[in-house]
């Protein structure tokens, strides 16, 4: 298996310009200058500097790691060291260092570990949204609603106005079960609604699989 | 002891108190929040969804938006997806463009 290599790299993308955390397989795929010509995941992984640190926390220190390549090791040592200088309180260290555990071991294995839950606004959610396809909008509880975008080997589920974006394949073979467990409450409430909607709809027919899998592992680990 | 200014603190007075805007504030309707999809190229609105419609966007051309309207017109938006090569700035004044030509 080809090991994944890190690059924390300052990129310009069309909301400004920042420093980002890459992982990819593929070297060349490092070497862009702009987020939006990096493949979508499982290709390359890529998430913002300050998903995983405080900005105001970021010294002159980090530069020896930055816009060079970086085995696993050294990336994962550099922002373990940096997540315990940035953050005091253990349980915002613990949520930190979860988020690189992911992120490495996504990177590691070239896989999305579905379901794979962030924020509308995610790099990779962006990169994903690239393929185009179907949107198509529900109504949810009061004054929010249930967003989802029907694309060719994905679908992405956006709450509104509650920013919160999940990612789901049509295969059920790719559904993490632990991941499914780890689900918050509303998340799961989300997803059912969306099952009941589901039922004799032409467009979300294809997502129905895997959100009554999402439902019956939710039910088995009650 | 304390000093005030006579003309700001009028004014601050008036705005402390929601009745001054004329609606109460119980009836006034919230602003409500719809998918927009913008062809960028051509200029154009391409949808508005209600609930329970959908649009398959071309990602090509087409700028997806999290509007928020009001009675009045928009309040707020924010890009769902852009097309690549689109700044910011130029995808805004676009839609904003085309977006007071449907609200208007």
């Amino acid at each position: 298996m080809t090991a994944a290599h890190y690059m924390i790299k300052f990129l310009r993308s069309r909301h400004g310009s920042k420093y980002y955390v890459i992982a990819a397989r593929d070297v060349n795929m490092l070497q862009v200058g702009r987020l939006e010509e990096l493949p979508p995941p499982p290709k390359c992984f890529v998430k913002s500097l300050d998903y995983f640190l405080d900005p105001l926390c970021v010294t002159f220190r980090l530069e020896q790691y930055m816009n060079r390549l970086l085995s696993e090791r050294e990336f994962v040592s550099a922002m373990r060291k940096y997540i315990r200088k940035c953050f005091v309180d253990k349980e915002l260290v613990a949520r930190r260092l979860d988020r690189l555990k992911d992120f490495v071991s996504m990177a590691k294995s070239g896989k999305i570990k579905y379901p794979y839950v962030t924020r509308p606004y995610d790099p990779d959610i962006k990169r994903i949204l690239a393929e185009g396809g179907i949107i198509y909008r529900l109504d949810y509880e009061d004054n929010s609603w249930i967003d989802v975008y029907m694309l060719r080997d994905s679908f992405i589920v956006i709450i509104v106005p509650r920013d919160v974006a999940i990612l789901l394949p049509y295969d059920v073979r790719l559904v993490d079960p632990k991941a499914v467990a780890e689900l918050s409450s509303n998340i799961v409430r989300a997803l059912r609604k969306i099952v009941e909607y589901a039922e004799g709809s032409s467009i979300l027919e294809r997502a129905l699989d895997v959100l009554r899998y999402i439902m019956f592992v939710r039910e088995v680990v009650r | 002891m304390a000093t005030r200014t006579p003309g700001w603190s009028q004014a601050r007075e008036g705005v402390d108190d929601p009745e001054v805007w004329g609606e109460p504030r119980a009836t006034r309707k919230p602003p409500t929040r719809k998918v927009v999809v913008v062809d960028l190229l051509a200029k154009s609105v391409k949808a508005v969804l209600e609930t329970f419609e959908s649009y398959t966007y071309n990602p090509q051309t087409d700028a997806v938006v999290e509007v928020e309207f009001d009675d009045v017109g928009v309040v707020d938006g924010l890009f769902r997806y852009l097309p690549h090569g689109t700044s910011v700035g130029e995808a805004e004044r676009v839609i904003l463009e085309v977006l007071w030509g449907v609200v208007g």
